[in-house]
This record gives C-alpha cells, structure tokens and sequence, in this order.
C-alpha cells in the first residue's frame, strides 16, 4: 500500500501554470497578444528613434499623398500622417488602460462591499450602480464633457469614472457566490478580521472574471474615447487620437478620395480593439474550464 | 394581481433613481462657469440690476430649492427655452423624438431578428459553417466601433455603388414619401443593427447552448420528437429568458449607437440635436435630452422586467 504512494504521486501544477497552458492553446488569442505586443513597442519605441513631429504644419502641403517624405501623407492643415498615427495610437491605449483602471479600482471595492455587508450600505451602493448603469454611457460622457471641456484627463476621467457599475455588479455577483462557501464560513467563525476576509478570501477567487471584464473595459474605453473624439468632442486636434483622425472622413471628398487620411487610423483602432477582445475572449476560456467543456463536446444534434 | 404588484413595485424603485440622475445633471450643469445673467449684461447694467436678475432667475436659492424647482418645472413639461434658438426646448424634442424612435425600433427590430436566427441555428450546429459565420458578425458588430461601420457602409453603398443616399431622413425637407425615407433608413438601421448583434449574437448562442443541454431536451429527444419542435417549442422557449434580459441590455448601447449614427447619417433625430446643442453650448436642451433619454431607457428596462416576469412566473414574487 505504501509502495504505491509513489506512482499516485500528482505532479506539482498550480492554478496559473494551467492558464497560461489553457491559453497558449488559443490561437487567436496568441496571434491577437503578439499584434497588441509589437503595436506597443512600436508605440513606445518609434517616438524614440525616429524624428515623429505630430503637431508642426508644412506650409502649402495640405491633403497632399503619400510620399517618400511623408509615407502616410499629409492631413487637412499640413501635419504629418504617420506621426499623428503613432502619437495618436500612445493616446487611444494610454486613455483605454488609465479609464479601465479608474473603473475598475472604483468598481470592485464597491461590488466587494455591497456582496459583503448585508445592511444599508448594500441597499445604497446598489441603487446608486442602477442609477448609474441606466444612463447610456455614451450621452453621459458627452454631456460631462460639454460641461467640463474637453482634455485628455476629462475625457479620461469620465470613461473611467461611468464605467465603474460594470466591474461593481460583477464582484458583487462573484462575492454573493463565494461567499457561501465554508472556507469563508470557517475564517469567520475563528474571528478574522472582514476586511482581511474580502481580501484574503473572497477577491482571488473572484479575480479570473474580473479580470476578463478589465480587458474588455480596455477595449471599450477605447472605443468610447474614439467616438467622442471621432464626433469632435473627444480629445482635441493639435492633440492627435485615431478619433480625431477618423473624424476627418466625415466629409465625403476625404471619405472616397483621400484614403490616407483615414483609413490607416481605422486599420490600427479596430485591430487594437479586435485583439483586446480576443485576448479576453482567450482569458475567460483559459481561467474558466467549464467553456471549454460545452465549446468541445457538449454541442447538440 | 401578482403581476401588478410587481410592476407597481418596479416603478416606485425607479423614482429613487430617477431623482437621483435628474440631481446629477443639474448639479452637474451648476458647474459650469458663468450664470445666465450674464447674458443680460449690456453697457447700462447697474449692481443693483444684476441682483434683481440674479433674484428674478431664483439664482440667490441655495442650489437644493432650485433643483426642486427645475424639477417641478420639468415634470410639468416646462423645460425652459432654449439658449440656441429661443424656442421651447420641449416643442423642439417632439419633433425630434419621432425619427430617433422610428431609427432605433428598426434597428432593435433587425438586431433581434438576426441574432435570434444566427445565434439559435450556431448553437443547434456548433462548429459548421453557419456557427463561424454569426461569430464573424458578432465579432464585426463589437469588435468595429459603430462610426467606422457607418463609414465603411457609405464609403461602399453611397459612394462606390451608388445605391443608397448617405445622408438626411428624405430627399428634400418637406418630402415624406415612404419609399423615401425607407431608402434613408436602411443604411442607419444596418449600421447600429450590426453592432447591436454583436453581443446579442453570442448571448443568444450561449443561452441555447445552455438549454440544449437540459433534461428535459433529452427526454424530448429520447421520446422522438421532431428536431424542429425541440429546438422551437421546447429550448427556444426557455432560451428566451436570457435573451430577453440582453435584450434590455442592449437598449443603453442602442441609444448611445444612435447619437453617433444620427449624428453621420444627418439623421434628424434627437441624436444630431443634442450634437448641436453641445457644440452651441445649449445648457436647457442639453439637460432635457439627457433627462429624457435616461426616462426612455428606464421605460425600456421596465418594460424588459415585465416581459420577464410573463415568461419566467419564478422571478414574480
């Protein structure tokens, strides 16, 4: 009977060993990582090494195309395509990340709370999350914006600060279900602290959805940032944003005769948000086994 | 009387919120710099005059009185006048009102239509073709922000094709022939129909997956009933519950997608009046719309409650 302990041995694996494996065999989800890695470092890089001026106007080059000069051409008052594209990329993913954050830190302490506590505090954080989720997110950041004017840090601020509900139902949602479980009974029952439960207990079990939903909110923050600056209200030209460069296409003759001016904008935003969602996508198959089970082999007929 | 209880109940949560939202917007609106006196302010204004202004406008209340009676003013249809135009900024939203809902009914209309069918045949045939064809649209539809469908819809449909007009809700202002305004219509409501699918697509799939996987479809199964009846008369019943409560998620996406689509499209809605209203800094208008389209929204969520409550007796008590 001993002799067998050795055979039954189970090899050491954890918990993130088997994500990152679940995940690897996602291929769209590695192909959409290594897209979103490059764009990064070329982001970060390029400004670097190469001599990018965003902001300064040729004089009487306006509209002009593509060039050995100017490789991406030349916007409506002279400033350089491919610059504004690189400085415009650091703005859409840098507003994306700091609004999914401020959402996020925003968000789970709430939803954490009102899963825990079974009093007034509940009731309250609950209502003021419905009051919050039944105002479209998109009229409340433009009517914010109209009041406050338009920088960089609004813009930023208010995605961030209405997208919290989101992130607040969904901890609350996970905490109410974790917290039925005797682990957390137990650590009760022997006196430890609430706070120190909600952090040491109740938050890693319920970090794997929520940090699908953080992804998620990377990409929709990006979208939002870019709609408001594609309808002139987001982040303001000289500033660039791919928004704003889109913006440009509202006028028919640049729609169908200046590609240049738009098209390479739209090519890296939907293929940054596409890939953010992929990776989420990858995520929440690698952290939750159980979709896995019915994408194999549980389908019908 | 179950049912009505808990639709009475459902309305009086929402007047909490309501006040709640209603006090956001006006506080909000307080912050911003200058007072409407100053509008009035001309070479012989005196102190004195601006204070009987100030006093005349109720501006000297502390900010609790006059948001109570904005508010009052507000529920009695008064929402002031407009600083754009001068003209009654409730007048102005009834024109309005109608294109934006005739835009977004369509569009809600189609989106449903589509992600029930794709969403409910990709989940009876994981895998095949037609799965990776409704993940492609539901990819497109929340991958694609909605201006950059829009543009890429007038860039083929108006401009290369030819087919359809890209702008405005008929040929010429007074103009209201059907045909018309159908063509009009059609590229707005493809663009925010596509986008709205997005998740509904997937949310439909899940949920029939979901139910295909029940007992109780096994026994349907195993006692030989026909495919089609399991799938509509038996999972797809059932499936509805899910779907509906996406559905009333969509709504707020909806009206967000609207703005932006009206605002491309130059369709006459709301959307395109609180565009301007911005860009014109029309505080009165800007408040109304807003206001009134958080109300439309709870309206709809309420509406989703109900139908909720008709197709799933378990959530009625």
């Amino acid at each position: 009977m001993f002799a067998d302990k050795k055979k039954t041995q189970i090899p050491k694996a954890s918990h993130w060993k088997d994500v990152v494996n679940n995940f690897r065999k996602h291929k769209l989800a590695m192909i959409s990582l290594t897209i979103l890695l490059v764009e990064i470092v070329l982001l970060v890089i390029l400004p670097i090494v190469m001599d990018l001026d965003p902001y300064s106007i040729q004089a009487g080059e306006f509209y002009a195309a593509p060039s050995a000069q100017h490789i991406l051409g030349v916007d409506d008052v002279g400033r350089d395509v491919f610059s504004r594209l690189i400085y415009g990329g650091r703005m859409s993913l840098l507003i994306g990340i700091a609004s999914a954050t401020l959402a996020a830190l925003i968000g789970i302490p709430l939803g954490l709370i009102a899963g825990y506590y079974e009093n007034g505090l509940r009731v309250v954080i609950l209502r003021v999350t419905d009051m919050f989720m039944s105002i479209p997110m998109m009229i409340a950041a433009m009517f914010i914006v109209s009041v406050v004017g338009t920088s960089m840090w609004t813009v930023m601020v208010v995605i961030g600060f209405l997208g919290w509900p989101g992130f607040c139902r969904l901890a609350y949602g996970r905490v109410l279900s974790v917290k039925e479980n005797e682990y957390v009974e137990a650590a009760r029952a022997i006196g430890t602290p609430t706070l120190q439960i909600i952090v040491k207990y109740i938050f890693p079990n319920s970090v794997a959805p929520l940090l699908v939903a953080y992804s998620m909110s990377v990409a929709s923050s990006i979208v939002t940032e870019s709609s408001l600056s594609f309808l002139g209200i987001g982040i303001q030209p000289p500033q660039a944003s791919w928004g704003n460069m889109i913006y440009l296409a509202q006028s028919l003759s640049t729609l169908s005769y200046r590609p240049w001016l738009w098209l390479p904008a739209s090519i890296c935003l939907v293929g940054t948000v596409l890939s953010i969602n992929f990776i989420g996508d990858g995520l929440r198959d690698a952290l939750d086994p159980k979709m896995k089970i019915w994408r194999k082999e549980e389908a019908y007929g | 009387m179950k049912t009505l209880r808990f639709i009475v109940k459902r309305i009086l949560l929402m007047i909490p919120i309501l006040i709640g939202v209603s006090f956001i917007i006006y506080f909000l609106s307080n912050l911003i710099p200058g007072s409407p006196v100053d509008a009035y302010i001309s070479e012989t204004t005196t102190p004195a005059d601006l204070e009987r202004l100030t006093r005349k406008f109720g501006l000297d209340q502390p900010i609790y009185i006059r948001y109570w009676n904005w508010l009052l003013a507000c529920l009695q249809g008064d929402f002031g006048f407009s600083f754009r135009t001068g003209t009654d900024v409730a007048a102005m939203l009834t024109s309005r009102i109608g294109p934006t809902l005739l835009l977004a009914f369509c569009a809600f209309t189609v989106s449903m239509i589509i992600s029930m069918l794709l969403g409910v045949s990709a989940a009876c045939k994981p895998y095949s073709a037609i799965d990776y064809i409704s993940s492609g649209i539901s990819f497109i539809g929340s991958g694609f922000p909605v201006f950059f469908l829009a543009l890429v819809s007038i860039y083929f449909f108006s401009v290369r094709l030819g087919w359809l007009p890209n702008s405005g809700m008929s040929a010429s202002a007074t103009s209201k022939d059907f045909g018309d305004v159908l063509r009009h219509l059609i590229q707005p409501t493809m663009v925010l129909a596509i986008s709205l699918s997005g998740s509904n697509i997937r949310q439909t799939r899940s949920a029939m997956l979901e139910v295909l996987n029940e007992d109780y479809v096994r026994v349907a199964e195993a006692k030989g009933m026909k495919r089609r009846v399991i799938i509509l008369r038996h999972a797809f019943r059932n499936a509805l519950i899910p779907i509906t409560t996406q559905a009333g998620l969509t709504v707020t996406a909806l009206i967000g997608g609207a703005v932006v689509t009206e605002q491309i499209f130059g369709w006459p809605g709301i959307g395109t009046l609180l565009m301007t209203s911005i860009k014109f800094r029309d505080y009165p208008t800007i408040m109304c719309i807003t206001l009134y389209i958080t109300l439309g929204v709870m309206m709809v969520n309420l509406i989703v409650d109900v139908i909720y409550g008709l197709l799933d007796p378990r959530v009625r008590t």
